[in-house]
């Protein structure tokens, strides 16, 4: 059964930020095509193969998961999947398909898809699958209706249903099986369950979708059809919503400085909901084998030398809180506030600092360091700039390097050729997905957004690995409120901030929103005005 | 020389011009002595307007730093990488055009060669490139610009000098005995010059430019203040505060302007030689 | 001009344009040469890029550099490259994983069309505006408009494209804000030229109208020059019209350099447009190279070297044949190959 969630939802605290409610006392109006910008186009669009936000925000409406993330409890809502169990050994876990579904070429959808993707795509391929996945054996489908995944160790229930939303894609069979997954046209054709039907590319400008009359959930989708223009440059995309020529821009797709200014014109709406179920955190990641910061004391000293409300006022404008931990706050089901902070406090650094055996120079300066903020969001490029002023007031020199994409990459996570860097990882609603990596030792390099540091303790290591087969929900988040205080005592890095994104719409669109996962999730439920 | 410089005083806006140069090549020099605000500084109040807080006149970004400390501390990194890029350009493609018309035959067919090999690199992608594999620092934005940027000298030269070889007075001093070597330098050269001195404004304004445009995409030196940098961020504010990106535009526009006019007033100055029979 | 009768294949011209046909392979073996240098000195492969964007573990990464090819060494790539080459395959983009041919055959017409279109534009203004400046030196025209010239000349692309983008698209409604069509208009024919056309009119005046200060000063600096030069004194004691002197005696003189700079801007039909491809969302080569370095896609980047090469070494071909035409004192033997 799903289990219980309880849902932490923190008011708008911003003064622009218009509301909207989860219900509407009106009918949705069917028909009209939603124009949305767009600035990326992913080479490989399969959300079964490619696990990430780029890829879902166009893929999730042709494409579906078992299951979806919701508001409240029970915190899921069925897609492919009606209902699922987690055996008592945890070596096996039942899912419960829908009947009477077909994928946009007619065909049925059966538990064998499901067994084929699991085992051939998300094990084989997919970049968060081959890891998650590593230890399923099979998948038995004793009929077209139950789909059973059986793993060599014992895997928790809670965190194979906190997975399906994210790691789940169901494509068809009868398109991949007997090709090469990855060189299959169908990873930009594609082909799914989901409320819309894939169209057309045209790669630089736009992609097309059109309702699909056989959805399961007829008579939804309301929209004709979405149009996802291509738009990389953030000033279009601004200009553009004010002209009318574009209905919506999500992940905070408008510059944050803009928003002001949009939300206060007729007819547009900011909205700060529906990012909670992707909430992304600001980290100051630390390079162990560098002598000095080694030390934890002078790693303590950096993170007293942090204003994590200046870091919210001034970068995010607002729109972000002071992280507690690797774990956001919205996850309250793991999520403790019990656990060692590092208030804003320059003196004490300085102490720390003095402690360690770090004096300042005559020049004022205790040690010098490289600092390689990730070049892809403006606000971590701004945590860059504001870092290097904080730490300069505690007598630490840092220069910045400020590298494209790649080159950070292979900096950071491969050749380790940073002091300090600036990174954004993001939480996937079990800290097994995408967290605890960033404290786990022992991780080759060229891994990227994992503990590339030079730090291991094997305390931690232990409880990474407990916590990942703890089948016990109780024991399970005991256990990660262990590791959060012994991640907050070793500090191996800094979380700063955790944020999550704005969308910017016209107010003629409404369902939106309206859970979790929204810009990211089906929009079954979204519609125009006429 | 003197003649040189009495001519170009003649032209006054280029005497303007030059003066204006001069006092903002000054005033970026002394930047620290004329207003001491540190322009890394964040915390400060952001988004001042201008000529709202005296502590701020000209206003502060969004993350507080002070616009004035801003431009001036820009103006060092965009008026030295300009004008080296500039100057490292137009020698480079002055020498390459001189040998190249001069020399004619193979050298010259070899010469050209290279030149269209970098020509056909669009020269801000390879300023891109240049900057993607060796940092952002200043001294690469310069060499990035001067690599593509010295063949626009390079034809210029050559063409002037393929024009002018057949003419009659430089037939004449060949006749009268001068070596080829003195044709070149005191004969050509001082008549192909103009071209590129004007040229070599242009050169300027593009490589002021071009730092904008890469500091836009982000490639800037992130530990010094350019102007390309500001007019970048607060690109993302233009509608709701303009002045972050109108006060750099305005710098960069004086700049150029001012380069422009001391380029056409050095032009003019040297032009009377070329009529000389 | 050229003496009357004689026959362009046997002429000087033709010999020119054999000889460029000759060279241009070298031409282009050193321009590839050049940009794969580049790239491999670049920090971070295509994989790197790659999985910036999304994340994963260390076998994905490796079987990612497996079937990408980047796991051999950087003189097999450039080799396997070269022999595909000379069976015509241009080979196969990372980034957008098709055949570069595709993508850049895509958007080569709209790169032409916008750059085209510019130098159309901002040739025939600027020259003829330049003419005007020029017919009268430091006359009250003239000072406008080099002041105009100046002024345009100093403005970042991006800031004059965003500014006109602001007040056409956003306040006054009238053109189309981004893009190159409406889409799913459904237009075709007359109706798409049509919507295209009106798609390009902010990007191409953005970008025409900084070229055109170019071109307006280079006319005008060229023609003050030709009214110093003897051709034209003797010209004028000749008696001229006024008109007749300045369209064909002095303006004339005065295209060289102009025409230099056209050779000049051929290669910024690719590059230059980047950043104005970016703020109109014009899917261009331009932008198109600029993100081919950023993903170290080296087969599109070498592609689209290729066909700017191309383009550059025609239109210097054409440029060096106008020489000729214009300026009778050129000769097209043995000065210029």
């Amino acid at each position: 059964m799903p289990l219980s969630r309880r849902h932490l939802l923190a008011a708008a605290t911003s003064p622009f930020v218009v509301p909207t409610a989860p219900v509407l006392a009106r009918e949705p109006h069917r028909g009209g095509v939603l124009v949305v910008a767009a600035d990326t186009e992913p080479r490989n669009l399969n959300p079964a193969l490619v696990a990430s936000n780029g890829v879902f925000y166009v893929a999730s409406k042709v494409i579906e998961p078992l299951a979806e993330m919701a508001y409240g409890e029970p915190g899921f809502t069925p897609r492919l999947a009606l209902g699922w169990q987690g055996s008592a050994d945890g070596k096996s876990f039942t899912l419960r398909l829908r009947e009477g579904v077909r994928f946009h070429d007619g065909r049925p959808f059966t538990s064998a898809d499901v067994a084929y993707c699991a085992l051939e795509l998300w094990k084989k391929h997919q970049n968060l699958g081959r890891v998650f996945f590593v230890d399923l054996e099979a998948v038995d489908t004793p009929d077209p209706r139950t789909a059973v995944l059986r793993f060599a160790a014992p895997m928790p229930a809670q965190l194979i249903e906190n997975a399906l939303p994210a790691l789940t894609a169901v494509v068809p069979r009868h398109l991949f099986e007997g090709t090469d997954p990855l060189a299959n046209p169908h990873n930009q054709k594609l082909v799914g369950t989901g409320p819309f039907r894939f169209v057309e590319h045209r790669p630089g400008q736009y992609y097309r979708l059109e309702r699909n009359p056989d959805y399961w959930d007829a008579p939804k989708p309301h929209l004709d059809g979405i149009v996802y223009r291509v738009l990389p440059d953030r000033g279009a995309i601004a200009a553009a919503l004010e002209a009318g020529e574009v209905h919506l821009a999500a992940f905070s797709a408008v510059p944050l400085a803009d928003m002001q200014r949009l939300a206060k014109l007729p007819g547009i709406a900011v909205i700060d909901r529906g990012y909670e179920g992707i909430t992304y955190l600001v980290t100051v990641e630390i390079n162990h084998r560098r002598k000095e910061l080694a030390d934890v004391r002078v790693r303590r000293a950096i993170a007293h030398a942090i204003d994590p409300n200046f870091v919210v006022e001034r970068i995010f404008l607002g729109h972000a809180k002071p992280a507690i931990g690797p774990i956001p706050r919205f996850d309250a089901r793991f999520h403790t506030a019990d656990q060692p902070t590092y208030p804003y406090d320059p003196k004490r650094a300085e102490a720390l600092l003095d402690e360690a055996g770090l004096p300042r120079g005559p020049n004022g300066v205790r040690f010098s360091v490289e600092l390689l903020p990730a070049p892809w969001f403006e606000q971590t490029r701004q945590m860059g700039d504001y870092l290097r002023q904080a730490l300069k007031a505690v007598g630490i020199e840092a220069k910045l390097v400020v590298k494209d994409p790649a080159g950070h990459q292979k900096a950071v996570y491969t050749d380790h050729a940073f002091d300090l860097a600036i990174g954004s990882p993001v939480y996937r609603n079990d800290p097994a997905i995408s967290t605890t990596i960033l404290y786990q030792g022992g991780l080759p390099p060229g891994v990227p957004f994992s503990n590339q540091y030079g730090w291991a303790d094997p305390a931690m290591d232990e409880l990474i690995a407990r916590a990942a087969r703890t089948l016990d929900p109780a024991e399970r988040a005991e256990l990660y409120r262990r590791f959060q205080r012994l991640a907050a005592e070793q500090l191996p890095l800094i979380p700063v901030v955790e944020f999550t994104f704005l969308t910017v719409a016209s107010t003629r669109v409404h369902g939106v929103a309206d859970n979790p996962r929204w810009a990211v999730s089906n929009w079954a439920e979204t519609w125009l005005d006429a | 020389m003197t003649d040189l410089l009495a001519r170009f005083a003649r032209d006054r806006a280029a005497l303007l011009a030059a003066g204006v140069l001069a006092g903002l090549a000054l005033a970026a020099a002394s930047a620290p002595l004329l207003w001491p605000l540190d322009p890394e500084a964040v915390g400060g109040p952001p988004l001042l307007r201008p000529l709202g807080d005296p502590a701020h006149p000209l206003g502060t970004d969004r993350l507080g730093r002070d616009v004035l400390a801003r431009l001036l501390h820009g103006a060092r990194l965009s008026l030295t990488v300009a004008f080296a890029a500039a100057f490292a350009a137009s020698v480079l493609g002055s020498a390459v055009g001189l040998a190249a018309g001069l020399a004619g035959g193979r050298l010259d067919e070899l010469l050209m060669r290279v030149t269209d090999a970098f020509q056909t690199v669009p020269g801000f992608l390879l300023a891109l490139a240049f900057v993607s594999v060796l940092g952002p620092e200043a001294r690469s934005v310069v060499l990035a610009i001067a690599a593509s940027a010295w063949t626009g000298p390079a034809r210029l030269v050559r063409a002037e000098i393929a024009s002018l070889a057949g003419r009659d007075f430089v037939l004449a001093a060949v006749v009268a005995g001068l070596p080829r070597r003195e044709v070149a330098l005191r004969v050509l050269l001082p008549n192909a010059l103009p071209p590129v001195v004007a040229y070599a404004a242009t050169s300027v304004a593009s490589a002021v430019l071009i730092e904008a445009a890469l500091s836009f995409l982000g490639l800037a030196d992130p530990n010094r203040a350019s102007w390309g940098a500001m007019i970048a961020e607060g690109r993302a504010v233009l509608v709701s505060e303009p002045w972050l990106s109108i006060l750099p535009g305005l710098a960069l526009l004086l700049t150029v302007l001012a380069v422009n006019l001391v380029g056409e007033g050095l032009n003019e100055a040297l032009a009377p030689r070329r009529a000389r029979p | 001009m050229s003496p009357p009768g004689r026959s362009f294949v046997r002429g000087p011209a033709w010999l020119l344009v054999r000889r460029r046909l000759v060279q241009a392979p070298l031409v282009l073996l050193f321009v590839l040469v050049g940009g794969f240098l580049l790239l491999e000195a670049a920090p971070g492969d295509a994989v790197d890029a790659y999985v910036a964007s999304l994340g994963g573990d260390a076998g994905l990464v490796h079987e990612l550099r497996e079937r990408w090819g980047l796991d051999r060494s950087p003189a097999t790539r450039f080799i396997l490259y070269l022999a595909g080459l000379a069976t015509g395959d241009l080979g196969r983009s990372v980034a957008f994983d098709r055949p570069v041919l595709a993508v850049i055959a895509e958007r080569l017409p709209v790169t032409l069309a916008l750059a085209g279109g510019a130098t159309t534009f901002a040739f025939a203004l600027g020259t003829g505006l330049g003419i005007l400046a020029g017919a009268r030196p430091r006359g009250p025209l003239d000072r406008l408009l080099s002041a105009a010239a100046l002024v345009l000349n100093a403005t970042p692309s991006f800031w004059l494209g965003l500014l006109l983008a602001l007040l056409f698209a956003v306040h006054l409604r009238w053109l189309p804000l981004a893009g190159i069509e409406t889409i799913g208009a459904g237009y075709t024919g007359a109706a798409r030229l049509f919507d295209v056309a009106r798609h390009l009119v902010l990007p191409v005046s953005t970008l025409g109208l900084v070229y055109a200060a170019l071109y307006l000063r280079l006319m005008r600096a060229g023609m003050v020059e030709a009214w110093r030069s003897d051709f034209v004194r003797a010209a004028r004691a000749k008696g001229i019209s006024r008109r007749r002197l300045v369209l064909r005696h002095v303006a004339r003189n005065a295209l060289l350099p102009v025409v230099t700079m056209l050779g000049l801007q051929s290669a910024t039909l690719v590059g230059g447009s980047v950043v104005v491809e970016s703020v109109f969302a014009v899917p261009g080569l331009g932008r198109l190279a600029a993100e081919a370095v950023t993903q170290r896609d080296f087969p599109l980047l070498l592609g689209i070297l290729i066909v700017s090469a191309l383009l550059v070494l025609l239109v210097n071909l054409l440029v060096d044949l106008l020489y000729a035409r214009i300026d009778p004192r050129v000769e097209l033997g043995a000065r210029a190959p």
